[in-house]
């Protein structure tokens, strides 16, 4: 019986991110981040557990619609981290571990992840095409 | 041609309406007494809880704040006791500009947000409204049981400020002596000129530097 809101979270997980694969389907190839390691549910689940969306708009992550942060949709096509740092997996996984050492002084806060975890977040912000 | 009966088409609808509601009492009854609703804070509610709820609290505080009465500004007296306020009671779940929540508010479902960009999605009097009643099925206080009524408002200045405050600004703050008001956000800033906040304060202890740490 506990396992039916996981089977419906998944489906809903898969309708949030076919949905938006299938809404845009821009010319161009995506960078691919094939051999990246990270779980992308995952970090989807993380995203909504750290509030990311309270400052950020992330496609497929409930309320969240922030106005704070840059909008990160279709981050995978993305070109710049911060305005500051190439969108590379591991320049990513970078700023997410440690947005004030990157950056000191912005407005990101300095969320205790590990490696694990930002990978990730990462692989899910690299579902948003 | 066949008569018409309505009495027995209304008959068997009413059957069918009291049988529809005692199958849907029987079902609410067993998720109630039996625990087929998961209580856990482990998996964060589903697309249409989460929806439902939320949807609930922003109409729910729109009502109560309709016909509240609300300042039209607030003063940097106001604005710095509402930082004291805040440092002490909500930034380890609400965090800061560039200042995190306590780690463990990810196992808080739903999840308390960052603010600051609160006062840019409620109205002083929306905001007066869930910091003094609080938001039920969440971990958000009452602050009207353990604040007065001036304190929750000072709070509210504060959140009406935040957009206007960078990381250097709100760790600046925490620097000041809390017993003075020497808050001055700087005439020209950004600050006073988007609130409309008089510069009450004379001393530029500190001043708003447009995000730049340790700028101005």
């Amino acid at each position: 019986m506990r396992r039916r809101p996981a089977t419906l979270g998944r489906l809903a997980t898969a309708l949030a991110l076919a949905l938006p694969a299938a809404a845009c389907s821009a010319s161009g190839p995506t960078p691919k981040w094939a051999d990246f390691g990270g779980d992308a549910s995952r970090g989807q689940v993380t995203i909504g557990r750290l509030g990311c969306g309270s400052c950020h708009e992330i496609p497929g992550v409930p309320d969240a619609h922030g106005l704070t942060g840059p909008p990160l949709t279709r981050f995978a096509r993305r070109t710049m981290v911060a305005g500051l740092l190439p969108n590379t997996p591991a320049n990513l996984v970078r700023w997410l571990r440690d947005p004030q050492g990157v950056l000191p002084g912005n407005a990101m806060p300095q969320a205790d992840l590990s490696e694990a975890q930002a990978r990730d977040i990462a692989a899910y912000l690299y579902t948003l095409d | 041609m066949v008569p018409i009966r309505p009495w027995r088409a209304l008959a068997w609808m009413a059957a069918g309406a009291l049988l529809t509601l005692v199958a849907m009492g029987a079902v609410g009854l067993l998720v109630v007494e039996d625990g087929l609703f998961s209580a856990s804070a482990v998996t964060p509610h589903g697309a249409f809880l989460g929806w439902a709820t939320h949807t609930t609290m922003i109409h729910s505080v729109a009502r109560s704040a309709r016909d509240a009465p609300a300042p039209r500004r607030f003063s940097q007296a106001q604005v710095a006791q509402g930082f004291r306020l805040y440092d002490r009671h909500c930034a380890m779940c609400h965090g800061g500009p560039g200042l995190p929540r306590e780690s463990w508010t990810r196992g808080l479902s739903p999840t308390p947000p960052y603010l600051l960009d609160a006062a840019r999605r409620w109205t002083p009097a929306q905001l007066k409204v869930i910091v003094a009643d609080g938001v039920k099925m969440t971990a958000m206080p009452a602050w009207s049981l353990t604040l007065g009524e001036a304190e929750t408002w000072d709070l509210v200045a504060f959140l009406e400020a935040l957009p206007y405050l960078s990381a250097a600004d709100y760790q600046a703050m925490r620097r000041i002596s809390p017993y003075r008001c020497s808050i001055s956000f700087g005439q020209a800033g950004a600050f006073c000129r988007n609130t409309g906040i008089p510069p009450e304060c004379d001393i530029g202890r500190w001043r708003y530097n447009g995000g730049v740490p340790g700028g101005a």
